[in-house]
């Protein structure tokens, strides 16, 4: 046929197509289309009907009984021990077929299943050896049992298992025309067998009817237990992503878990069973309706509550859905098995949905609780399956204490989730807004009660940071949702601000437990600060609404200062200042707000004090000190006027020990240790009260450090070190007690030093230095640990040096030095960094001298000296080191010889 | 798979993009295997809850094979040309196969239910099919691309209408009457 003519009737037929039968030939009369045309068009339409048949099978369906012939090769053949009799089919491992034993030595069928070739054989079989008690140790009568691995002649691996004669249970089930009461002793047995399997550490991993088969006699077996124990965790990975992204077995039975490559645990297997029960009872699965679209399974099994069964009980079996034979007959004759959905309703409906719960803790705990609930429902006894309504989940939050705290997570982000899809659903559909709105409301109010309520609770327990990192993110993550929803909403804002700063608090604050990861916590906290002003610019009055920000710029200003980030953090200190000095002015008479101010001054003045800048800290050390006084005149057992004076008296003794007034220091510190042990004994279970005691006796032991009493100093060192050893192994991941612990250790090893006990001192620095290269591995960015590494291995450095051992001085300076040179680079404004290197560099070459090389001695010298004496144009150079750039030239003067 | 094998499919798929029609020829037998394999797979599961589906079958192949050769598969549908051309060469070599062994059997009857189709006829019909296609390709070559990508490659709609780059009103049009045409091309056989 021309192409011309075939477009003029394909455009013809299909105008013709969407007509009545009896209006065609009418139209095609008056289409004006040549008489070839309508006569083709015509031909073409009595194949309407036949036609549609024809189409819907694909090639393959058609090809499928011809296709085999010629590849049943591997009969009769031998692989490993087995011969092969017999095909049964192809899994998703690969081919499976039936053998024997080929060397007699036993009668045994066996299925083998042949694996991809590409798998390391030797592997496989040294975790089959590795697996192989456990796997003896799955004998149990429902459950076919893994036998052997090994490789073909060619190489293909294998398995061998238990042959199993049977039908899969969802067959067995309807052939043998089951009432509801034995599928559900059916399935018990099932459980019965995954407990078991369960309590010898095994999970299936792909439970599914097809791994459940039933004989004849009724008796269930699973296949493929422990088949998990054994293939690597990438190549079940490989399958699965590849069979369940492509659909070729659609991720039915998959939990949620798999599919987001979470870690599969029994509670896995409870939600398989869970989607197998669902189908036994109704002949549905949870989302089949969505099994043809991969993403939308995925949404559903990720979001979706699934339907009751009882509400789908009575649905027609899905077209498309192939059917065994008998099912087919069943639809034709217009009757599927009729289970009545009342007796569903109720126990059974909450058994399976318990068991397809999303989040794996909320599912049954174990198959046996799975089993024994749905025996206590055939036995008419009341079941601990509940009804999963939103009033339930808010009841449960609402009553939950510490111990609950992470289950209650999650159902948040269930609900966060749910909540999110709510709304954007409301979008689309106007009806539903109001309802979205309510949910919205309710949430807020959820999420509100996590950050305000639960979180303040914890916050200060030992050994919650992680139920607190959890809470905070996530409540977190849903109020980022909500804030893209309300982004008007000046209420929200604040509360995604303190949300912000709550996360804030656990990645990266220093002055209580956190997880040290100083600038992801920076990082929130200057969005909560954004969030902040904007909320203050909308309303300058509103006093609360500045107090925020005045704690907002503090909290970020310590933050920075102790990130070593000197510059930034003075930057935020004076914005704090400012915005304190105001609130001051606004409230002259509220002695809470004074204290603050105190504080701020405080903390702030810490940093000349350490940059060696006095007088500026005198300035601001003196107003603090003032305003406490007077406060103390008002309330003198109030413990955070305490709280501020141990602080003030701490830093004011470090900063007089620098200053070369010992005395002073050790008065103030003496008062600082009486202060904050009476508030110790007030607050024992303050972790920010306790590490306040810690705090004060370090300082102590640093003054007698500075001071070069090297036995007083081992004195008061030595006990710093128990309350962050005990802290750290209570809680591990905590980065505050471990820096804490690593300071301890360094100044002990100072006081070694001084105490002239080498072999202590280098012990010490080497402690102190693998518990801060930990943390520095967990931050790599931050500079602080690094710096402080370097300070820990100048001092092995100093020890050598006395030990007279040059090669171990140099070799340990120059690690030293490539740590610092780049972080002095990076932190011009923090002095202290150069001085640092100006020491190392002058260790390193008295090591050279000592080893005789003089001209290196000198060249060095000059390095230390070019620092030394920037640091000394700065002003930056501490009390007791005025006369250290006379020290450096004579040095190089003695050298140069 | 080989490094070489890598670099060589990757040649040809760039060949294939330029419009070298040899290009399938030196594709063939990389693909064949793995097409070939997975028609085995699909078929095998009849007894599974699962309907036959060819688009996953054309799906596994693909992915397999990018995730083996570690190719970066821009242009997935392009792909799935690809494949349904192959998956039509397999189905007739196959066919071809079993109907020489028939040879002089009974005479071909396409019947309304396929389940009515003798199985030895089967083979037959589908190097009808085959043939009646090449005839349609030749005075309406988008047309009987849909059909090979829908019956042989087992593509819905949508994914023709991507690969194609046309809409998917049209691929349903295409399909509605070249259905019509070829059901009465088997018919006159």
């Amino acid at each position: 046929m021309q192409s011309e003519n075939w477009k003029k009737v394909k455009v013809l037929l299909d105008e013709v197509l969407k007509l009545e039968a009896v209006e065609r030939r009418n139209y095609l009369e008056q289409s004006g289309a040549s008489a070839e045309i309508r006569a083709e068009v015509e031909s073409l339409l009595a194949f309407e009907n036949e036609s549609e048949d024809l189409m819907r099978l694909s090639a393959v369906e058609f090809s499928k009984d011809f296709f085999d012939e010629a590849e049943n090769a591997l009969l009769g053949k031998n692989i490993g021990a087995y011969r092969i009799i017999g095909e049964l089919g192809y899994g998703g491992m690969g081919a499976v077929y039936l053998a024997e034993r080929a060397d007699g030595k036993f009668e045994q069928r066996v299925a083998l299943k042949l694996l991809k070739r590409e798998m390391n054989t030797s592997a496989l079989r040294r975790r089959f050896q590795q697996e192989r008690e456990i796997l003896a140790s799955l004998e149990h009568p429902h459950i076919a049992r893994l036998l052997d691995a090994g490789q073909t002649d060619d190489k293909i691996p294998f398995l061998a298992m238990e042959y199993v004669e049977g039908l899969p249970i969802d067959e067995y089930c309807s052939d043998h025309d089951l009432d509801l009461n034995e599928r559900l002793d059916l399935f018990r047995k099932v459980c019965s067998a995954v407990n078991f399997a369960h309590r010898n550490l095994v999970v299936h991993r792909d439970l599914k009817p097809s791994n459940i088969l039933v004989n004849e006699e009724g008796i269930p077996k699973l296949l493929d237990f422990g088949i998990s124990k054994i293939l690597p965790a990438e190549y079940e990975q490989l399958n699965s992503a590849t069979v369940t992204r492509l659909g070729v077995m659609t991720p039915s039975y998959a939990s949620p878990e798999q599919l987001q490559n979470k870690s599969v645990t029994t509670a896995t297997d409870i939600y398989s069973l869970g989607v197998i029960l669902y189908e036994l009872l109704t002949n549905h699965r949870p989302f089949e309706a969505k099994e043809g679209d991969l993403k939308e399974i995925y949404k559903a099994v990720l979001e979706n509550e699934p339907e009751r069964p009882s509400s789908v009980v009575n649905r027609p079996l899905r077209i498309g859905k192939s059917l065994t034979a008998e099912q087919k007959e069943q639809l034709t004759e217009g009757k599927t098995r009729n289970t009545n959905p009342k007796s569903l309703s109720g126990d059974l409906d909450n058994i399976v949905l318990k068991a397809l719960r999303k989040e794996p803790e909320r599912r049954y705990s174990s198959a046996e609780n799975l089993a024994e609930d749905i025996h206590r429902h055939q036995r008419g006894l009341p079941v601990t399956a509940r009804p999963n309504t939103f009033a339930y989940r808010a009841e449960k939050f609402f009553k939950r204490n510490k111990a609950g705290v992470i289950g209650g997570i999650l159902i948040i982000l269930a609900i966060a989730v749910g909540i999110v899809a709510t709304l954007w659903q409301a979008r689309i559909a106007q009806a539903e807004r109001v309802k979205a709105e309510k949910r919205f409301s309710d949430v807020r109010k959820l999420a509100n009660s996590y950050l305000f309520d639960v979180y303040p609770e914890i916050e200060n327990l030992e050994g919650s940071l992680k139920a607190r990192e959890k809470i905070i993110t996530n409540a977190l993550q849903y109020l980022d949702s909500l804030s893209n929803e309300a982004s008007n909403d000046l209420e929200l804002q604040g509360e995604l601000a303190t949300a912000y700063e709550k996360v804030g608090d656990v990645l990266g604050a220093m002055n209580n437990s956190s997880l040290g990861n100083v600038q992801a916590g920076l990082d929130s906290y200057e969005k909560a600060g954004k969030l902040r002003e904007a909320v203050l610019a909308a309303n300058p009055a509103n006093l609360e609404a500045k107090e925020k920000l005045a704690n907002n710029y503090y909290v970020v200003a310590r933050t920075l200062w102790n990130n070593s980030q000197t510059a930034q953090a003075e930057a935020a200190f004076e914005k704090a200042l400012k915005v304190r000095r105001e609130l001051v002015a606004a409230q002259p008479d509220s002695v809470v707000m004074q204290n603050r101010l105190a504080v701020l001054l405080i903390d702030y003045g810490a940093i000349p004090v350490f940059n060696s800048q006095t007088e500026k800290a005198v300035v601001l050390f003196d107003e603090a000190y003032q305003i406490v006084e007077r406060l103390r005149q008002k309330d003198p057992e109030n413990p955070d006027f305490k709280k501020t004076l141990t602080r003030l008296l701490r830093i004011s003794s470090k900063a007089k020990g620098s200053l070369g007034d010992f005395e002073g220091g050790i008065r103030g510190l003496t008062q600082a240790v009486e202060v904050s042990n009476e508030l110790a004994k007030q607050f024992p279970n303050d972790f920010r009260v306790q590490r306040s005691v810690w705090l004060t006796n370090t300082i102590f032991c640093e003054l007698y450090i500075d001071k070069q009493d090297g036995q007083k100093a081992v004195e008061t060192c030595q006990p710093t070190i128990d309350f962050p050893k005990a802290a750290l192994e209570k809680e591990p991941e905590n980065g505050v007690v471990a820096f804490d612990l690593a300071i301890s250790r360094f100044n002990l090893s100072r006081a070694f030093r001084l105490a002239e006990k080498y072999p202590q001192t280098i012990e010490e620095a080497e402690k102190a230095i693998s518990v801060m290269s930990e943390m520095s591995k967990k931050s790599p960015a931050d500079l602080e640990y690094k710096r402080n590494l370097a300070i820990y291995e100048t001092e092995i450095a100093r020890t050598y040096l006395k030990l007279k051992q040059p090669d171990k001085v140099i070799a340990a300076l120059q690690n030293v030095i490539q740590i610092l040179i780049p972080i002095a680079e990076a932190d011009q404004a923090t002095p202290t960094i150069r001085y640092d290197l100006g020491m190392a560099y002058r260790l390193s070459a008295e090591a050279h001298y000592q080893k005789g090389d003089k001209a290196k001695a000198v060249e060095l010298m000059d390095k230390a000296i070019g620092l030394i004496q920037n640091l000394k144009e700065l002003n930056a150079l501490r009390e007791t080191d005025k006369n250290l750039m006379t020290e450096l030239e004579n040095e190089k003067a003695h050298y140069g010889k | 798979m080989s490094e070489q094998q890598n670099s060589e499919i990757t040649q040809i798929l760039q060949d294939w993009n330029d419009g070298n029609e040899n290009a399938k020829e030196r594709l063939l037998p990389f693909v064949y295997d793995e097409l070939k394999r997975q028609a085995r797979i699909l078929m095998s599961r009849e007894r599974s809850n699962h309907t036959l589906q060819p688009t996953a079958l054309v799906h596994e192949a693909f992915m397999r094979l990018a995730e083996q050769s570690g190719i970066d598969w821009q242009n997935r549908s392009h792909f799935f040309g690809i494949a349904s051309r192959l998956m039509r060469q397999i189905l007739v070599d196959h066919a071809r196969l079993h109907a020489a062994e028939k040879r002089g059997s009974n005479p071909i009857h396409f019947s309304v239910d396929d389940l009515q189709i003798p199985v030895e006829q089967r083979a037959d019909s589908i190097l009808i099919l085959n043939d009646i296609l090449d005839q349609l390709a030749e005075f309406d070559e988008q047309q009987a691309q849909i059909v090979e990508m829908r019956f042989f490659g087992g593509m819905n709609n949508a994914e023709i209408a991507e690969a194609l780059e046309i809409s998917e009103r049209t691929v349903g049009r295409e399909w509605q009457s070249a259905k019509l045409w070829l059901f009465r091309e088997l018919s006159r056989n």
